[in-house]
């Protein structure tokens, strides 16, 4: 038991959400998109990686024909990049939609996704869910060093910080550089780099793969640590998560959208400690939600621009007058 | 300053909406070198010319020659890299990102836009954003932006973007440049400085197709200018010829000439 | 007039600011619909403290007369939101009643129980286990089989057993015996009685399969339909049935198309409603028999069909255990009413750990894993209370726990084989009219 334990696998959730949100970071703080599909990329990546890296299935249930079984590594690339792929994919079919349009077009891309991933057992198990995942590494754990225990927990959220603090620098990086300038232009008005000459779809699109295809890398990242995976994890709840923790954190700032991840995934965790006997014990969960969701207005109303999102950058331009 | 082919010809550009037809059979030609002015009361048709030459609209009939080239098929993104390169009338400066963001948008052909190269900080993006630095820094000098070039552009006062906005489509050199009503909201000592600019790189070659409100201005500043009521071209000519024309003065004063 | 119809001309700084009071609405709304935020699985020894956290604890506190904590981990919100409250009363009974765990007291000392909710989700459900596990809980009443599977791993890693009463599914038959338990039958069993009634009862050599398309239906049917064929008869097709679909009738058409006699049709009351309806319509019953899953036997869902409709539909239960008559006496004495689904297997499932941590003689995480299978296993006294198990202990006596939900006999994965009887609709009522044991349904 002990808390160590439970530290680090929230810590484990927290970085693989936040992976997450950096994607829809890139997608809604720094282009503007209102991308409603993050499950459905966060699947694909899962999936991808599961079927990479298992057999197809044996038993009783074994509807699955499709298996390989690459090294994990494979699986992680592998989910990425098809995750990408997919949200290209979909960003093709809509980008030309605006804000809510493209909202509607995400939504429902991702629900159909996950019914496909629920149908098509053949390729993914369909409903049972895909299970026996391997960790990467696994049989070098736990690792004796000196006197201390190093337990395989531990060793992944290392390996997890190391990959959430390259894709931190990396879409930072981005998001300075004169690729993220035109991103941010499209945020504020896609007429005006049209008018300067940028191939705005063409910069939409590239947002959407990148941000998709870092939820695809959490997705596998997520297979590869919870042995087991079924449909009815990715829900389109996940995607509002996601939103929630961007939101509170601060759009347009990654750093922020860390931030907000962690005050999601502690506040639903904090409150598991909540003891069963005091009054509306059983309502536990949906109180944890009316929490988030308190949260969310109160910052909305207070700092619409979120924990460290750019204030003055959020007013700029809205006080002139007409 | 004329070549025997205008730099940018309209023909016979026609567009509806719905049942108003909002422009018909509109040609006019700009020839390079030269500042053309487009005037006309309100609803004449002026912005929807604009919109039409610079692709934001699509044509009904008619065709856009670049230098001789149809590009009436080509999307606003694809005419701008050829050279054409338009402002808006309200302005649309970008108001959650700085000065000196806005006008590094400007800059073509950078190799720091391709993902790889932003990604791994690629000398030949490096060089060129420097190139952009420099070049800004001359236009903010000239536009007076420089002591806000970290300014959020949402916090700059009316006139002052209009500035930014024709700063940041200089910094694309564009061939010809289209304004539109850019001196609007600019204070008079700096409209002055604005219009010496634009007949300085007139002399350098530049070409301009500007919609104003103000025809005094217009009448100064152009080398020929366009009339336009109703969607229709009234009149086309030097300022001198234009001003007199009944029918444009009718369009504006209503006939009370 | 700027082109193409965007935001505002006044700048889109306000329209963003709809858009984000939107998202946020948007996304309160979602969070409001689902939940989500997960939590991990499996520390395998995370620190050095994992173990001897464990040893620490139990040698401090096991003499010491405070409370044991024991985990309720199950779905209280979500789609089985409807059974965690079933388990929570019949582990209360467990403690509670006479004769109950903090009547007789394990070892000089009560239960407490502290709950988590896996909201019917695998992430919810982890987060819940790796609460269970650093709040220093020594066992749990577990989950349901949709969140199970994602549980093999922590509990193995965490040494942290889990006795669920609600986890029916195939996927776990050669899962457990260590910390992996339970004390319903695997829908294995149930299946078995179902296709062995109607290949020696009804006759039928020729199967198709029908299901709701999720995890437990589909592992029921399969399960059927498997054992069928090994008993000699023949499975024609499959037909998984949407549940948001607003008929059956192609699926029922194709049923009658595949030439099946017996349709093993395994759904929740909802879909199988719909379905029967469909069967009916389409004449279908000339055609083929209808055997049903676990869920639609109640005289409720004959009564909302119709006698008549339903007459001489086929249906399994587990036969329940030696204990099941006083278990209910208790509940409903405790709780004023019937004990609802799963409530008798969850009152198993504690009696059973309390019991294993009397034999234990000390309160550890080990206690499971070294007791469960001969507690439920004969040879030895039987006895159906905790106080009557722990006196039996005491007078140094081998016991046979034989339980309210199920006699409680485990194979060697954790499983507990028993009879289970074949009901028929008749007249309005569910009637016995076979009951297989134990040995007729083992493998």
């Amino acid at each position: 038991m002990g808390y160590a334990s439970l530290v680090v696998t929230v810590a484990i959730i927290a970085g693989i959400y936040s992976l997450l949100a950096i994607g829809m970071n890139m997608h809604w703080g720094d282009t503007g998109l209102l991308n409603f599909a993050h499950a459905a990329f966060f699947a694909i990546g899962a999936y991808t990686s599961a079927i990479l890296t298992t057999t197809g299935g044996e038993g009783l249930l074994a509807s699955r024909v499709v298996g390989f079984e690459f090294p994990v590594v494979v699986g992680l690339v592998g989910g990425s990049v098809l995750a990408a792929l997919a949200g290209v994919v979909i960003a093709v079919t809509s980008v030309r939609l605006e804000g809510d349009y493209l909202a509607m077009v995400t939504l429902s891309s991702a629900e159909m996704i996950r019914l496909g991933i629920k149908n098509e057992a053949w390729l993914t198990s369909g409903a049972q869910g895909i299970k026996n995942i391997p960790r990467p590494m696994a049989d070098a754990f736990p690792l004796q060093l000196g006197s201390v225990t190093v337990g395989y927990d531990l060793f992944y959220l290392g390996f997890l910080l190391v990959i959430v603090a390259a894709s931190y620098l990396a879409f930072t990086r981005l998001s300075e550089s004169p690729f993220g300038r035109v991103l941010h232009a499209i945020r504020e008005d896609e007429d005006v780099p049209r008018a300067l000459g940028k191939h705005t779809d063409v910069f939409k699109l590239k947002s959407f793969g990148l941000g998709a295809g870092v939820a695809g890398l959490a997705g596998a990242l997520w297979a590869h640590f919870f042995f087991a995976i079924n449909p009815s994890m990715f829900l389109p709840g996940l995607t509002f998560t996601i939103w929630a923790a961007v939101i509170i954190g601060g759009a347009g700032n990654y750093l922020g959208a860390i931030a907000g991840t962690l005050f999601v995934v502690l506040t639903r965790q904090v409150t598991r400690f909540i003891p069963g006997d005091i009054p509306m014990s059983s309502e536990l969960p949906f109180i944890r939600l009316i929490v988030i969701g308190i949260a969310l207005i109160a910052i909305l109303y207070y700092r619409p621009a979120g924990l460290l999102g750019d204030e003055e950058r959020l007013v700029a331009g809205q006080m002139e007058a007409e | 300053m004329t070549t025997s082919e205008p730099l940018l010809e309209a023909r016979d550009l026609r567009k509806t909406f719905g049942g108003l037809t909002a422009v018909d059979d509109v040609s006019f030609t700009v020839d390079r070198g030269t500042i053309v002015g487009l005037i006309g009361p309100n609803g004449a048709g002026k912005s929807t010319t604009f919109n039409l030459v610079t692709g934001f609209y699509d044509l009904d009939d008619g065709e856009v020659r670049l230098r001789g080239e149809n590009v009436a098929d080509l999307s606003p993104e694809e005419r701008s890299q050829k050279g054409m390169v338009r402002t808006f009338q309200i302005t649309r400066e970008l108001t959650g990102m700085k000065v000196r963001e806005n006008m590094h948008l400007g800059g073509q052909d950078h190799d720091g836009e391709k993902v790889l190269h932003a990604l791994t900080g690629a000398p030949s993006a490096r060089e060129r954003e420097k190139e952009l630095e420099a070049r800004a820094e001359d236009l903010l000098e000239t536009l007076g932006l420089w002591e806000l070039r970290d300014e959020y552009a949402g916090n700059l006062s009316g006139g002052q973007r209009k500035l930014l906005e024709l700063g940041r489509a200089l910094m694309t050199d564009p061939d010809v440049l289209m304004l539109d009503e850019p001196m609007a909201g600019v204070n008079p000592r700096l409209t002055e400085d604005l219009l010496s600019m634009i007949r300085d790189l007139r002399d350098d070659g530049m070409t301009f197709l500007i919609v104003e409100h103000d025809v005094e201005m217009i009448m100064s500043l152009c080398d020929k200018v366009i009339g336009m009521h109703n969607g229709e071209v009234l009149t086309a000519g030097p300022p001198e010829k234009v001003q007199d024309d009944d029918r444009l003065l009718e369009a504006y004063f209503g006939g009370e000439v | 007039m700027p082109a193409r119809k965007r935001d505002g001309d006044t700048g889109n700084g306000i329209n963003r600011r709809q858009y984000l009071y939107g998202a946020g609405a948007a996304a309160l709304t979602g969070l409001a619909g689902c939940s989500g935020d997960g939590s991990g699985g499996g520390s395998t020894a995370t620190e050095a403290s994992d173990d001897g956290g464990t040893a620490t604890d139990s040698g401090s506190n096991s003499e010491s007369g405070g409370p044991i904590p024991i985990g309720n981990l199950s779905p209280f919100s979500g789609g089985l939101g409807w059974i965690g409250p079933n388990s929570r009363r019949g582990v209360d009974t467990a403690l509670n009643a006479p004769e109950g765990v903090n009547q007789a007291k394990v070892l000089g000392r009560t239960v407490e129980i502290h709950e988590q909710d896996t909201e019917t989700k695998p992430q919810s459900a982890i987060s819940g286990f790796k609460t269970l596990d650093s709040q220093g809980v020594f066992s749990m009443v577990g989950p349901s089989s949709s969140v199970m599977p994602s549980l093999v791993g922590p509990a193995q890693d965490t040494g942290l057993a889990i006795v669920s009463p609600m986890t029916g599914t195939i996927q776990l038959d050669e899962v457990g015996g260590e910390y992996i338990w339970r004390t319903v039958p695997s829908d294995g069993v149930g299946a078995r009685a179902q296709a062995r009634y109607a290949y020696n009862e009804m006759g039928h050599r020729k199967m198709a399969l029908a299901f709701k398309n999720d995890k437990g239906s589909q592992s029921f049917s399969a399960a059927s339909g498997d054992y069928f064929k090994n008993l000699g008869g023949e499975v024609l097709t499959e037909v998984p049935l949407d549940p948001a679909a607003s008929s059956y009738r192609s699926e029922v058409k194709k049923l009658q198309d595949s030439g099946a006699e017996v349709v093993s049709m395994t759904a929740a009351t909802e879909v199988s409603g719909l379905f029967i309806k469909n069967y009916v319509e389409a004449g279908a019953e000339d055609d083929f028999d209808l055997l049903l899953g676990n869920d639609v036997l109640t005289e409720g869902f004959i009564e909302e069909m119709g006698a008549d409709v339903m007459e001489g539909m086929v249906g399994q239960a587990p036969a329940p255990g030696p204990a099941h008559d006083v278990f209910l006496e208790k509940h409903k004495e405790l709780h004023g009413k019937a004990p609802g689904a799963f409530a008798a297997s969850a009152y198993d499932s504690m009696v059973l750990q309390a019991l294993a941590y009397q034999k234990e003689g000390e309160v550890t995480r080990d206690a499971i894993p070294n007791h469960l299978y001969d507690l439920g296993n004969g040879p030895g006294k039987k006895v159906s209370t905790f106080a009557a198990g722990k006196k039996a202990i005491e007078n140094g006596e081998e016991i046979n726990y034989v339980g309210a939900g199920n006699p409680q006999n485990f194979d060697k994965t954790g499983d507990p084989l028993g009879p289970f009887a074949a009901l028929q609709a008749t007249d309005g009522k569910w009637k016995e009219v076979k009951v297989y044991s134990a040995e007729d349904l083992s493998k």
